[in-house]
């Protein structure tokens, strides 16, 4: 497994031929994305146009990126810690839904003014995450079994959990006051007006706290993987986990640390949608950020600077497809683009490997 | 309510279930026998579920349909073989990255075209479907449920060849079969090919010959149960089937239930195939055959 995930990372020098693949590969995907809007009969500039005028072509949707890349970022900074410390946690999903779970029954149940509400939320969703990953954690280390396959069945588990709550009888159920036709849909109530979360203005733009939150994050993590003694620990577990054994690094206490860290951004990540996107528990409402959250990591190859850009890319995705519908555009291209951006993004280190071995070949031959 | 027509009730609305599992459950353990966990076989199975649906309506031939799906399974299969297989990519980013580019392709797709699926009959077999209790479960289905036969049969008959022993050195120990001459990386994208073709015809009865619709991500985790059932059935033919049979009258229960009169909790029920499946391997632990080198990446040595 470390070999596994020492792979996705490989570092090959120079940085500048790196830079310049990322960005090739950036930019193979979204034309493949546009190339099946083209072949479908729609105009790839058009959809382009849309997708930068809705994302950055005025400070109201700017806010919209930052709003969806806000979560995306806690997920894949969270992804980013448990990968480089080798576990391999991608129950991001359900994490996230148990964060809005934990989150709503704070919402919908303590009584207390709007600051405290959206603090306790975020801890109650960050502490449903961490726990909902540390039972994979636990299920590895305890009884063996691969966290792959645990964290990914606990997603389904937290589906049917959040639906179990939110319909018929349960805890965070709508009953619709009253409501004509209210009450029946399995729905959480509206969150109120108080424990929305706020923006903050800066340069013209409302910055949602949410998205202040998760840069902040992206950099102390950035900074702890890359400075902290802890982190260097961390580092160690994933790359060796011979030799961290052999320096006395206890692979189940920091791996299971490492996990249930992820799950808490995850799970913070979740009270995030809620407070500040969704403002209602659905079935559906952690509409794959988990997933894509998951996949910005992987194809940031668990670098959390890396990941703010992606999230961001994936943010304006999401903003800007908001105007597609209106020239007659499925949105649905949007995710064939973030997609093929992740497949595409993949690619790089094999071919700057293969152009490193040319390289090494080369020199030893002349 | 006797119990008679009771269980009838419950085959009934299982076996239709338990069919796209066991077709992808099949292949998905061939591919992890061969040493790739396969997460993209939620992928195949949602691509060659529209393509079938999308094959079928513009033929008016549920056999064309059926082609289309497998050529999708095996499609995805392809990119996944030659990502993971060829260029070393981690599998588990590959198939994870190829199933939400699979959900996005075939709900953009969806919402461009319309879809008339003709329907299929179902066959009846004679005296066998005359049988009480599992007669009209088993024997009256669409003929594709059949396939089955012949694919059990296949991999019966590979299990013990020479190519059976090469797939499974592949998957446990692929050092010493690169030793002994085995392409390790073709065998590997050979099982998933596999996957690819057998998640197709799951794929296409899902949409073709079960529900006759096609509706965004109608897959909705299948997929996921199949990779669960394969770990349940401990890595063994007859396990999988069994656990694809489990997971499939779990998910019948759902339907039936209700209609023998009984009300259990519709959430308990959808989440009894992950339960069980996480039960059970905390229960066993590491006692199961999984193939010592699934998941990992093997380079020859050049």
């Amino acid at each position: 497994m470390a070999g596994l995930l020492a792979s996705l990372r490989g570092s090959t020098r120079p940085a500048t031929e790196q830079v310049l693949a990322f960005l090739a590969f950036l930019s193979l995907g979204i034309g493949v994305g546009l190339l099946l809007g083209w072949a479908t009969g729609h105009d790839p500039g058009v959809i382009l146009g849309d997708l930068f005028e809705g994302s950055i072509g005025s400070s109201i949707s700017i806010g919209y990126m930052l709003t969806a890349a806000a979560p995306l970022l806690l997920v894949a900074v969270g992804a980013v810690i448990c990968m480089r410390a080798g576990q391999f946690n991608i129950g991001q999903e359900g994490q996230v839904t148990l964060g809005a779970i934990g989150a709503g029954f704070v919402i919908f149940h303590v009584d207390a003014s709007g600051p405290v509400t959206i603090v306790l939320a975020f801890a109650a969703a960050a502490l449903a995450g961490a726990a909902w990953a540390f039972l994979a954690a636990l299920l590895k280390f305890g009884r063996g079994v691969d966290i792959v396959v645990s964290s990914l069945l606990l997603v389904f588990l937290a589906e049917q959990l959040l639906t179990a709550l939110i319909s018929g009888d349960g805890p965070l159920h709508d009953d619709g006051d009253g409501v004509l036709g209210g009450g029946t849909a399995s729905q959480s109530p509206r969150v109120p007006e108080k424990s929305m979360l706020p923006t903050i203005h800066v340069l013209g733009v409302d910055v949602p706290l949410a998205f202040v939150l998760a840069l902040v994050a992206a950099v102390l993590v950035a900074w702890f993987l890359s400075s902290a003694h802890a982190g260097y620990r961390l580092r160690i577990l994933g790359q060796n986990p011979a030799v961290a054994g052999t320096i006395g690094i206890s692979a189940p206490r920091l791996g299971s640390l490492a996990v249930a860290a992820s799950g808490a951004f995850a799970g913070a990540a979740g009270g995030a949608i809620l407070m500040g996107q969704s403002f209602q528990l659905n079935p559906g409402v952690s509409s794959s950020i988990g997933w894509s959250g998951l996949l910005i990591a992987l194809a940031a190859r668990t670098n959390a600077s890396v990941s703010v850009l992606l999230a961001l890319v994936f943010g304006a995705m999401v903003a800007g497809g908001g105007l597609l519908g209106g020239d007659g555009i499925p949105v649905d291209i949007v995710n064939v683009i973030t997609a093929a951006i992740v497949v595409a993004l993949l690619c790089p280190p094999v071919l700057l490997a293969a152009l490193r071995r040319r390289r090494i070949r080369r020199s030893v031959e002349a | 309510m006797n119990l008679t027509t009771d269980l009838q009730t419950i085959l009934t609305a299982s076996v239709p279930l338990m069919v796209p599992l066991l077709f992808a459950g099949l292949g998905e353990y061939v591919a992890q026998r061969a040493g790739t966990f396969n997460l993209s076989v939620e992928g195949m199975m949602l691509g060659s579920a529209f393509a079938a649906a999308y094959g079928a309506s513009a033929s008016g031939s549920p056999i064309v349909g059926l082609l289309c799906g497998m050529l999708a399974g095996l499609a995805v299969a392809f990119v996944h073989g030659n990502l993971s297989h060829r260029l070393q990519l981690n599998t588990y980013v590959v198939g994870l990255s190829l199933n939400v580019l699979v959900l996005g392709v075939t709900n953009y797709l969806l919402s461009t075209t319309v879809l008339d699926i003709p329907g299929g009959s179902a066959w009846r077999i004679p005296l066998l479907s005359e049988l009480p209790i599992i007669g009209k479960a088993f024997f009256v289905q669409p003929w594709v449920v059949y396939l089955l036969l012949p694919l059990l049969f296949v991999i019966w008959w590979v299990r013990r060849r020479r190519i059976g022993l090469e797939l499974r050195a592949a998957g446990d120990d692929p050092v010493a079969g690169d030793l002994t001459g085995i392409d390790v990386n073709a065998r590997r994208r050979q099982a998933l090919l596999f996957c690819g073709l057998c998640s197709g015809i799951g794929g296409a009865y899902l949409s073709v010959f079960q529900s006759g619709s096609f509706t965004s991500g109608m897959t909705a985790g299948r997929g996921y149960i199949v990779i669960a059932a394969v770990i349940f059935g401990g890595w063994m033919l007859r396990g999988v089937i069994g656990a694809c049979a489990v997971f499939g009258i779990a998910q019948g229960l759902q339907l039936a239930l209700p209609a023998i009169g009984y009300s259990v909790s519709p959430q308990l029920l959808a989440a009894t195939p992950y339960l069980l499946a996480l039960v059970s391997l905390a229960l066993l632990g590491a006692r199961s055959r999984r193939p010592l080198a699934l998941g990992q990446p093997f380079a020859p040595a050049r």
